[in-house]
């Protein structure tokens, strides 16, 4: 199925911010005849030697060929393939890759995402669960109330057992007294360390990336270079894009400068190395960014794990097949 | 003082058209009508201002995959910062001060040392020698 920046932009126009998945399928659907539509109609009339019809993009690998919008030279599109072989059973997604360039250039080309990644099941559990594991695993809480043991004083008992008209007591740090110990209070410092099981974990970032990807909210980079390091222009890029209020960057090889400093004086616009992909972030933010190299790296690494023997010994140990 | 009655002027039954007693500074459908002292109504408290786009909270959770998308050379665990005895382990109260007499213990203050000594001897003896589950 074609994701275009097309159905964003008529969702937007259309004044409602559809984020369910069975409206966004149908609005998908129609606003990707939209998207093609509009792509076609570009193409039309940006240059005679463009195809007049519609490309048929369903389940296809074949090139497409796509006249620029930009103003800038018109190039060869991007086409990349799938980087690990897809199962002959499903066939894979497909995203448009845009570009930071100039913000009209948004149909530099065509990808094709693995569907074990991509397209996996919508496991809103799952997302819950990876999520809430990153909230806990890291806590630790340092609350602590002093017993009656701990509490200064408190040694001898206050009055003797028998004769005076009062309640009997040992010692006035009790828990029944005034400025006594507290018996089941916080004690110590408290982990609250757990791990969920890797392939959850695994799971849990394909869902994610599923979910980004068919909410219409993951755009797909050739790379990250912009044209000034102001970060008035990703804010007026993501504006113009209608990409919303927040954005996470990602990429595998090193970040050029310029955007880094763009990036560095704004707070929603937020830039992390592959490594650092997590669910929470992905979350978080409403917009996900993605390269090229950082979709083969992910598709790579993620679907390793689909068809791994389990570990006789930690992974971090040297294995003959891994890496 | 009677402050229904001030506020309340029947006109024997029926209607009653016109102010009660004109130039009153607070009307008499209010809560404050009738009463001789004012008194302080309460808001509701405003909730405080907390910024979700700080550095802290727009990061947070970058790194915890970094063991599966790292090749396995680091552990999220070792990211945890905390008390030595703590990072990337968790336990209940006497395997927390066991933990904490092992890995910490020669270097606590006397006093707090005695008192952690204490509290595993009580626990130890509450665990393993009362209730059920012995």
């Amino acid at each position: 199925m074609l994701r275009a920046g097309g159905p964003r932009v008529a969702a937007v126009a259309a004044g409602s911010s559809i984020t369910s998945a069975v409206s966004s399928v149908t609005s998908a659907v129609s606003a990707a005849l939209r998207g093609r539509a509009r792509a076609g109609a570009a193409g039309v009339s940006s240059g005679p030697a463009a195809p007049a019809g519609t490309p048929a993009v369903t389940g296809t690998r074949t090139a497409v060929p796509l006249s620029p919008v930009s103003p800038v030279s018109p190039v060869s599109p991007i086409l990349r393939p799938c980087a690990v072989p897809v199962p002959c059973h499903r066939s894979p997604v497909q995203a448009w890759v845009e570009s930071l360039r100039h913000h009209d250039d948004e149909f530099r080309g065509l990808t094709d995402l693995h569907p074990d990644v991509f397209a996996v099941r919508p496991r809103l559990d799952i997302l819950h669960t990876v999520a809430m594991w990153q909230k806990n695993y890291k806590r630790i809480s340092y609350a602590k109330v002093k017993t009656r043991a701990e509490v200064r004083g408190g040694g001898r008992k206050p009055w003797r057992q028998k004769g005076t008209g009062r309640a009997r007591h040992g010692s006035i740090r009790s828990p029944l007294w005034r400025g006594g110990g507290i018996s089941h209070g916080p004690r110590g410092p408290t982990s609250y360390y757990y791990m969920l099981p890797m392939k959850i974990r695994v799971l849990g970032l394909k869902v994610a990336l599923t979910v980004k990807l068919m909410q219409d909210d993951l755009h797909i980079v050739d790379n990250l270079e912009i044209p000034t390091s102001d970060p008035q222009y990703l804010l007026d890029l993501a504006r113009y894009r209608h990409w919303g209020r927040s954005v996470l960057i990602v990429d595998v090889n090193e970040i050029p400068e310029k955007i880094s400093t763009a990036v560095a004086e704004l707070k929603t616009i937020n830039l992390i190395p592959a490594l650092g992909l997590n669910v929470h972030s992905m979350l978080k933010h409403e917009t996900l960014v993605v390269t090229l190299d950082t979709v083969t790296f992910l598709e790579k690494t993620l679907l390793w794990h689909d068809t791994r023997y389990s570990a006789l010994y930690p992974f971090s140990m040297p294995y003959s097949d891994f890496p | 003082p009677l402050l229904q009655a001030e506020r309340s002027i029947s006109g024997g039954g029926t209607a009653r058209w016109g102010p009660v007693r004109p130039g009153l500074p607070v009307p008499l459908s209010s809560p404050l009508a009738g009463l001789t002292r004012a008194f302080r109504i309460k808001e509701p408290p405003k909730r405080k201002q907390v910024d979700r786009w700080t550095e802290k909270r727009a990061l947070f959770g970058v790194y915890d995959n970094v063991g599966i998308l790292g090749g396995f050379q680091m552990h999220p665990k070792n990211l945890i910062v905390g008390p030595k005895w703590l990072r990337g382990w968790r336990g209940n109260e006497l395997q927390r001060c066991i933990r904490k007499k092992q890995m910490v213990g020669d270097r606590m203050f006397v006093d707090d040392y005695l008192k952690l000594t204490k509290r595993i001897r009580y626990l130890y003896r509450r665990f393993n020698r009362t209730g059920k589950h012995r």
